[in-house]
């Protein structure tokens, strides 16, 4: 089809091609045109144009606009109606007429745009519509079954993967807003009639309390809405896959997004959710309960393993069986370093491999591997600066840690291991204990939204700390967790009533 | 505060917390000092103990349901004058905290003992005060939560013990009671082996933080039943596994036991075992600072929520550092426990006495 031709000048504003030479531009009238533009001084990509025939500006932004939209239902009807039906048309339920120039500029930074009439008389549109990457398999929670789809940097797509699953209007969306200067939307997102009031409640003024000047993401977010921003824990799950986020909307949590981010914060969280990965949910139950437990273990041993290497040779030998005593003395027979100390340059040494390979594209990223791998950990041995034995408790500890499905999780006990190795170097068992003691007690005392973060085991609920440790068969689960305090604890059955209803 | 976010104290929660409370390092030595005192069979006894324990948790449920749930402090404080009730506090408050420090003294020295010889004890009891301290720092129902989630790692320990069931032989036990007992056994030996039941009269200041949901009372009742449970089974296990001479003659023959289980990877386990413990002297050592700070706010108005448990614990360190050897330590302890428990049979019988008065003076 033949488009027709529009006739309208369309410019930038002042200053796209001036550079330093742009000087602040006084309003040349009072007129809600002049205010506006003054308030967008030095803005070079702001676009105005008109139709100058009948006096109609146009002020916005193109690249938050989708052009498409733009063409069709606004600059396209205005070209063609009579100046007499003008009025009328702005009239619609799209426009929306405003009367301040704060107000204009508010809406213009939103993607909406600006039509003036006279400069004086100004009426505005939503047709936010900016480029964004299309839906694509998540990098950091690949799946091997079940679901590829991710969220991504668009609240509006994050909403329709969640919606096109859970086809209920009692799937309620709220946007807040928050930062000084980018006032950035947050969205939550709840089942009503499963969420917790009080907890909703509670997460609207937490993030109406807010005061920072610019939020970038969710996972930087979360951060300004912990119960404890000094621990080291993650306080609330995120993920990057609508179906995590629903399997958690059904359990009576909240989602919620920043604008801009491909990560959905869950609330409240438990320390069990971390371990949570979805191929759980895919796999039969034996396999996934059997994986949930490796992952416990690699959490033991990730956090512990090194630590106890350094207590075991540095004062408890005789805790060593006789065949494996004669092997780890002859190794450790060259090394000039205490166990601690040797411990330490390892770790240290595979903290720099592991932020190297996350900072290098893919390609190089293989050979820090390599070189890691092969030429740092053989050279280390063979030079007699570490112990075979060593090198065999830190590799195991660093794949422990990789085992973890959540990134932030795994990256907290990485400073946690530093502190027991240090407790393990100077105390031995004692030390060890003791530090994992002070770990128990910060994770028993950690909430989540003012929930408690060691939820089902402290508070203990057993059957809860079964179904959080192992994944049992569907037809067997039949209640929603304690955590989000949801009222309606009765699982399938009542999503089942709702769906008949 | 939204009163939703405070956690009423949940009973399964309050019996771990009595179980974490009385059972401490003593089930390392008890069945060597059952041995001694009662002689083959000496564990039948520990049942006596218990329905002691049983009768004065009793006492404390009559105080709470004659004074309707009002807490110790609140019956002194309403019945009698400044110039009575702070002497009494200041006692309980220089019993609890004496007690914390002599349980962690314990701790330590056998630390010390099985592996760190020429490590000064400070060291390891200044260490062993910054977990006190950051368990202390949280609010009760939180520090009862705490306490649950150790009674996992210890009870988790114990379990350990079913891999020396093989060694365990009924031949060892004898159908004779209380026969060849030590001879240096004498009544004062006897009324010791009460005092590894002592620290459930915790349960008498917690009145304020319970609903009558939490079942305070039956939860105790049943915490001391499994820390009686847990001390019969520890001693009828060393009395199988030793023979009864040797359990006389070992220092530690709990501990001792778990010399004997080896892994493929691991053996000797009793280097991480008696490390483990550390939970369980730090669950009772916590409470009884708690119980000392509560009693000292009643006395001095001290607005630092650190001030009063980190002036208890410094003072009652640098106080009790005298005491160097395992030996006067054991002997402070014994004293400290068994003032303890006369303070803990007076003090019940004080309240109802109060709570008597009182309701004769409102008629």
């Amino acid at each position: 089809m033949k488009r027709k031709s529009i006739n309208r000048i369309t410019r930038r504003t002042k200053g796209s091609n001036q550079g330093n030479q742009q000087r602040p531009a006084a309003p040349a009238d009072n007129s809600l045109w002049s205010r506006t533009l003054a308030t967008f001084n030095d803005c070079s990509d702001l676009t105005q144009s008109s139709l100058n025939h009948k006096h109609i500006h146009f002020l916005y932004f193109d690249h938050l606009l989708d052009k498409d939209t733009l063409n069709r239902e606004v600059m396209q009807p205005l070209e063609e109606i009579p100046e007499e039906e003008l009025s009328s048309f702005l009239q619609n339920e799209q426009f929306e007429e405003l009367q301040t120039s704060e107000d204009i500029t508010e809406k213009i930074v939103q993607g909406f745009i600006a039509v003036f009439l006279e400069k004086d008389k100004v009426f505005v549109t939503n047709l936010y519509g900016p480029q964004t990457r299309s839906v694509e398999e998540s990098e950091t929670e690949s799946t091997i079954l079940g679901n590829h789809d991710a969220f991504i940097e668009s609240t509006s797509v994050n909403l329709s993967l969640i919606r096109r699953r859970l086809k209920t209007p009692r799937l309620k969306v709220i946007t807040l807003y928050a930062g000084e200067i980018s006032r950035t939307e947050i969205t939550l997102t709840y089942i009503e009639g499963l969420v917790d009031k009080e907890l909703l409640q509670n997460v609207k003024e937490r993030i109406n309390d807010v005061e920072v000047d610019a939020i970038l993401d969710s996972p930087m977010f979360i951060q300004m809405i912990d119960d404890a921003p000094y621990s080291f824990f993650p306080q609330y799950f995120d993920s990057e896959r609508p179906d995590v986020v629903i399997r958690n909307l059904c359990k009576g949590k909240i989602a919620g997004f920043a604008a801009n981010s491909p990560t959905a914060f869950l609330a409240p969280s438990n320390f069990f959710d971390f371990f949570h990965s979805p191929d759980d949910w895919s796999q039969r139950w034996a396999i996934s309960s059997a994986t949930r437990l490796l992952r416990m273990l690699a959490f033991f041993i990730t956090l512990t393993f090194t630590a106890f290497y350094v207590a075991v040779t540095t004062y408890h030998y005789e805790m060593i069986p006789e065949a494996l005593i004669i092997g780890l003395a002859e190794s450790r027979n060259k090394v000039p370093f205490t166990p601690l100390i040797e411990a330490l340059l390892m770790e240290i040494t595979i903290e720099l491999l592991r932020e190297a390979g996350a900072r290098l594209p893919t390609k190089i990223g293989q050979t820090i591997g390599i070189v890691g791998g092969i030429v740092i950990g053989q050279s280390a041995v063979q030079a007699g600066l570490v112990s075979n034995t060593l090198i065999i408790a830190v590799a195991i500890s660093a794949i422990a840690s990789f085992v973890m499905p959540n990134y932030t999780l795994s990256a907290g006990l990485r400073i946690a291991r530093f502190g027991l190795i240090l407790l393990a170097g100077a105390l031995g068992n004692y030390g060890l204990l003791l530090g994992i003691v002070i770990l128990l007690i910060h994770l028993s005392t950690l909430s989540s939204l003012s929930t408690p973060y060691f939820n089902p085991i402290a508070p203990l609920h057993p059957r809860e700390l079964l179904r959080a440790i192992l994944r049992p068969p569907y037809g067997s689960q039949s209640m929603r967790p304690t955590q989000a305090r949801t009222h309606n604890k009765d699982d399938i059955k009542s999503i089942g009533a709702r769906n008949n209803e | 505060m939204n009163n939703r976010n405070v956690e009423k104290l949940h009973p399964v929660q309050l019996v771990f917390l009595g179980f974490m409370l009385q059972t401490t390092l003593v089930v390392f030595s008890l069945p060597r000092q059952v041995a001694e005192a009662y002689g083959t069979n000496g564990w039948i006894m520990l049942f006596v103990y218990s329905l002691i324990v049983t009768l004065n948790i009793y006492l404390f449920q009559l105080v709470y349901n004659k004074g309707s749930g009002a807490s110790a402090f609140s019956i002194m404080n309403d019945t009698l004058p400044m110039v009575i009730r702070a002497p009494i506090y200041i006692i309980i408050a220089v019993f609890f905290t004496f007690d914390a420090v002599f349980i962690s003294k314990q701790y330590v020295y056998l630390i010390q003992l099985v592996t760190f010889s020429t490590t000064p004890a400070i060291y390891l009891l200044c260490a062993f005060m910054i977990a006190v301290l950051l368990f202390l720092a949280h609010p009760v129902y939180k520090m009862v939560r705490i306490a649950g989630v150790l009674f996992g790692l210890a009870m988790g320990t114990l379990a350990v013990t079913v891999f020396v069931w093989n060694d365990f032989s009924f031949s060892r036990l004898t159908p004779f009671l209380f026969k060849e007992a030590a001879a240096s056994s004498d009544l004062m030996s006897k009324i010791d082996i009460y005092l590894p039941f002592l620290s459930y009269e915790i349960c008498f200041f917690l009145f304020p933080y319970v609903t009558a949901g939490s079942h305070l009372f039956r939860s105790f009742y049943l915490g001391n039943a499994l820390t009686t449970l847990i001390y019969v089974y520890t001693t009828i296990l060393c009395f199988g596994f030793y023979s009864f001479e040797q359990v006389k003659h070992i220092l530690y023959p709990t501990l001792n036991v778990f010399s004997y289980i080896e892994f493929p990877f691991l053996i000797r386990i009793e280097n991480l075992v008696h490390s483990v413990f550390l939970v369980t002297a730090l669950v009772t050592v916590v409470f009884n600072y708690w119980v000392s700070t509560s009693a000292l706010k009643e006395v001095i108005k001290v607005k630092g929520k650190w001030v009063i448990p980190l002036s208890l614990i410094v003072l009652s360190v640098v106080l009790t550092i005298p005491y160097t050897t395992r030996a006067e330590m054991e002997i402070a302890l014994q004293w400290a426990g068994r003032s303890r428990t006369v303070l803990m049979f007076f003090l019940p019988l004080l309240m109802l006495f109060l709570i008597f008065i009182k309701k004769k003076v409102k008629r």
